[in-house]
């Protein structure tokens, strides 16, 4: 029997690494670095940048005085810097708040870019920003309110009670062949109203599960699944919003800090071969 | 600071989802795909009926088209347009006719109609 050791060396730590595989090397906890990356990754890997808008019916009254050439290539440059800062560590707290603002500054200047998905994909980049040692969880309570909100609207339209809202969805719209053959073998509206509902008890009920500690497993369940489904069903990503909300679980996510112990069976190839290959994936160096 | 921030902001999202209760619009409310909205819409600038490549570029919306959020949206939008259109002494009609959740049809025009 071995023992396999990670250790956390001090040197990692104080210095930031432009390997952007490195999540040990920054000040932020490793959860949320985690997020942040794989959101910058997905929105220079998506080109999101050839989106963000010049200003157009903004929210905030003034904003269309600026030259709309410049807004928009100033926004586009500062988006792009700061993807690639948190990518490869580079004052990375910092460039996520950066981030974060420039693309809420997008939503609010123009209804035509406005999306709940770029807004919460920003305030995922602007709250982890915000957060340090000692402040409120920032990136969880948003996620609840987001699905308060969401649940909440659902709760209180007709459309969604009856079922009317899914079936008009799934059948007119998304024209999907294995809800219309399901559906056509239940009663009017059966399927639709299911559905609804599940969708309303679901984002309800997840809430108290991002709010109460001991049921953070059931809430990072929830939210996956959930999330997972709508993309399977709809084929869509909704732009950010998949994305967002499935990478926000790894704000509940508590990261290991000091060693782990991996008892293997030295006699036995598989371990053998099983820790080969993580000391090659082990880009950190904790694998001892 | 940073907790204020934070929370000046939760409490704005936590005002949008109650403000939303009473208003057509549901901006910053946390309200994605909730309401489905399938419209057609027609307008005429000045005399001239807009072809669909100009009615995008004016409207930044397709003229006919699908929404996944509160009709009143696209309306804004297009209200709110005119309106700024209408200071460059521009005079234009809108007559957009759509359907909520695959309900029955209904119609906006612009300029109101009294």
């Amino acid at each position: 029997m071995a023992l396999a050791t990670s250790t956390l060396t001090p040197a990692a730590a104080s210095k930031p690494s432009w390997n952007p595989l490195k999540f040990g090397s920054t000040d932020l906890p490793t959860g949320l670095l985690i997020m942040v990356k794989s959101l910058a990754l997905v929105l220079l890997l998506t080109n999101h940048v050839r989106i963000l808008p010049d200003p157009w019916l903004p929210f905030v009254p003034g904003v269309d005085l600026i030259p709309p050439v410049l807004f928009q290539r100033t926004l586009q440059t500062v988006f792009i810097v700061s993807a690639l800062a948190v990518l490869f560590n580079r004052h990375v707290r910092l460039a996520s708040l950066v981030l974060g603002s420039t693309m809420l500054l997008a939503v609010l200047s123009s209804k035509a870019y406005y999306g709940n998905n770029k807004t919460f994909c920003g305030l995922m980049f602007f709250l982890t920003g915000l957060s340090a040692p000692g402040t409120r969880p920032f990136v969880r309570w948003q996620l609840g309110i987001t699905y308060f909100g969401a649940g909440l609207n659902k709760l209180l339209d007709t459309d969604w009670h009856s079922g009317v809202f899914f079936e008009i969805w799934a059948v007119d719209r998304l024209h999907h062949s294995w809800y219309i053959a399901l559906d056509s073998m239940l009663p009017p509206l059966f399927l639709g109203r299911l559905v609804c509902w599940t969708t309303i008890m679901t984002e309800l009920g997840v809430v108290p599960c991002i709010f109460i500690r001991r049921l953070y497993y059931w809430a990072i369940c929830a939210n996956i699944l959930f999330q997972s489904s709508l993309l399977l069903f709809t084929g869509t990503t909704f732009t950010l919003f998949f994305y967002s909300m499935t990478a926000a679980s790894l704000a509940f996510v508590n990261w290991p800090e000091g060693p782990l112990h991996v008892m293997y069976d030295t006699r036995r190839g598989l371990a053998r071969r099983a820790r080969r290959t993580s000391e090659l994936l082990d880009i950190e160096g904790k694998f001892a | 600071m940073r907790n204020l921030i934070a929370l000046l902001l939760f409490g704005f999202q936590l005002g949008a989802i109650v403000y939303a209760r009473f208003v057509p619009t549901r901006y910053f409310c946390w309200a994605p795909y909730d309401i489905q909205t399938d419209y057609v819409a027609t307008a005429t600038v000045d005399g001239n009926r807009l072809s669909g490549a100009d009615f995008r570029q004016r409207y930044r919306r397709p003229a006919r088209g699908f929404d996944n959020r509160s009709p009143r949206h696209l309306i804004d939008m297009f209200q709110q347009v005119e309106e700024k259109r209408a200071k460059l002494g521009e005079q234009a009609r809108i007559v957009m006719k759509y359907r909520v959740n695959g309900k029955e049809e209904q119609e906006w025009r612009w300029p109101p109609q009294h």
